[in-house]
């Protein structure tokens, strides 16, 4: 979904010391060297306890199955855009899980309701409950939710090849920021067998050859961007379309699979002989 | 997905409650419903405060200045290469890239759709690494970026590689060993690392 989450490129967010989008406590870092844990700073990855427990609920929503992780990022992608941008960090994971477990019926709505306001009035109380094998449990359910099944196959890229992004705008779930999408890229690696996110965000477990793939800093900004930058991204194959050799009216959508570097493999002038 | 039970609009619902409260009724819940634990609550957050964080990849890098022979198969193989150091990676969720700084060419991580991180290594990312702010300039002004907000000021003929972190394969970057610490051992490397470094919005070795 082109949604708010997909800032890459986005102008105006402002410093990341001053702009106040996320409340969190050490938001305000403008010099790297002060408030490095490596260098004298806290390593704090919660700063309240809240913020750790909604960790563990991500680990007991993943661990249970009750959800994978891309049907978990795009939970978060749903959420409103104001409050998408306006909401601390761990209070987008509350409300992706709170939406999962609801939609997946784990919890009763009105419970949930009653037993949040029951919180924020000072009158909740968490349960000791004891369960020691629980843990390991968890872990190896999180491990699941992060791989999908599926045979491999060979891939139909292979590094220095041109591709163009394809120009797709789906409803659901994707991977492909829009900053790359319509732009031509190059084929640095084959990285292997990975879950296609935007399938399996959806129930559909499938898996793809992903590829590293760079592009100029020109390509994606214009002339007037920095020619000595380059972004690298991984892109899933179905997200990628072969660059025609020059000549050629369209590119031949059943090469590349394994006739080398016959035919698409590049776009400059002397490629194409 | 039934639509049975979502009679509560989650917005409506996180407009009207703050954060801690929802997540204490969800741990309530979850609870009750034997999904989660007092004891599992407690072991996940003391991983994440005690057991994994930035020294991981200080000893990472330490150990590839001073070895290197460990610097090639950390470059060719990086989950190996990690786990020798008996550092508790699970290949399931999450694969490491190691890019290596030169000085010539200087690496920098993002993740533009969320928050994506080697946290096998460095732990859980910086507030600022989650922020749209960073997260939106890493990829069209990185150069500005690293002057405006980092202190850092990178030759214009020092070439910048981002890496937009879009898959489970999590990118650290492998700074320069900083010059005078010749006569350092690793143990004394290990401090010289910073997190910044790792992440590339921190350059050390000019």
């Amino acid at each position: 979904m082109d949604g708010i989450h997909d800032v890459g490129g986005m102008d105006g967010f402002g410093s990341l010391a001053v702009d106040g989008h996320d409340a969190d406590i050490d938001t305000g870092t403008d010099d790297g060297e002060s408030t490095d844990p490596l260098s004298g700073g806290a390593y704090e990855p919660f700063h309240e306890r809240w913020e750790g427990v909604t960790y563990s609920l991500f680990v007991a929503t993943l661990g249970n199955g009750v959800a994978n992780i891309d049907e978990f990022r795009h939970s978060i992608e749903r959420m409103d855009p104001d409050r998408y941008l306006t909401a601390r960090y761990y209070d987008r994971w509350v409300t992706g899980l709170s939406r999962l477990l609801l939609e997946t019926d784990t919890i009763d709505a009105e419970d949930f309701w009653v037993r949040t306001a029951a919180f924020a009035a000072g009158e909740g109380s968490v349960p000791e409950r004891e369960e020691p094998g629980l843990v390991g449990d968890l872990a190896a359910g999180v491990a699941d939710a992060y791989g999908s099944e599926g045979e491999p196959r060979e891939p139909r890229f292979e590094a220095g090849e041109a591709v163009r992004i394809e120009n797709v705008h789906p409803e659901g779930h994707t991977r492909c920021p829009g900053y790359v999408r319509r732009t031509q890229g190059t084929i640095e690696a084959h990285r292997g067998m990975f879950t296609l996110p935007d399938a399996s965000a959806h129930g559909e477990p499938a898996v793809e050859p992903l590829y590293e793939v760079a592009f100029g800093a020109q390509e994606l900004w214009g002339e007037e961007a920095d020619p000595n930058v380059a972004v690298t991204l991984d892109l899933w194959e179905s997200y990628l379309v072969p660059v025609a050799p020059e000549g050629d009216a369209e590119p031949n959508e059943e090469a590349g699979t394994d006739d080398g570097d016959e035919g698409n493999d590049t776009d400059s002038p002397e490629g194409t002989g | 997905m039934s639509e049975g039970s979502a009679t509560i609009d989650v917005e409506d619902h996180a407009r009207e409650y703050d954060p801690e409260a929802r997540a204490r009724a969800l741990q309530s819940l979850l609870i009750e419903k034997g999904l989660l634990s007092t004891d599992a609550v407690d072991r996940i957050i003391a991983t994440y405060e005690e057991d994994v964080g930035p020294l991981n990849g200080a000893r990472v890098v330490a150990r590839a200045w001073s070895d290197p022979e460990y610097r090639d198969r950390l470059l060719d193989d990086a989950l190996g290469a990690i786990t020798e150091l008996d550092i508790d990676v699970d290949e399931d969720t999450m694969e490491i890239e190691v890019v290596e700084n030169t000085p010539t060419d200087h690496h920098l991580v993002v993740c533009t759709l969320c928050s994506c991180y080697p946290w096998a290594v460095l732990g859980l990312p910086p507030t600022w690494y989650k922020t749209p702010a960073y997260r939106s300039r890493a990829v069209k002004d990185p150069r500005g970026l690293l002057r405006g907000e980092f202190d850092l000021e990178l030759d214009e003929e020092i070439e910048i590689h981002v890496h937009d972190s879009t898959s489970e394969l999590r990118y650290m970057v492998l700074p320069q060993r900083p010059p005078g610490t010749e006569d350092l051992s690793e143990a004394e490397l290990v401090d010289r690392v910073t997190r910044n470094a790792m992440i590339g919005v921190d350059r050390l070795g000019e």
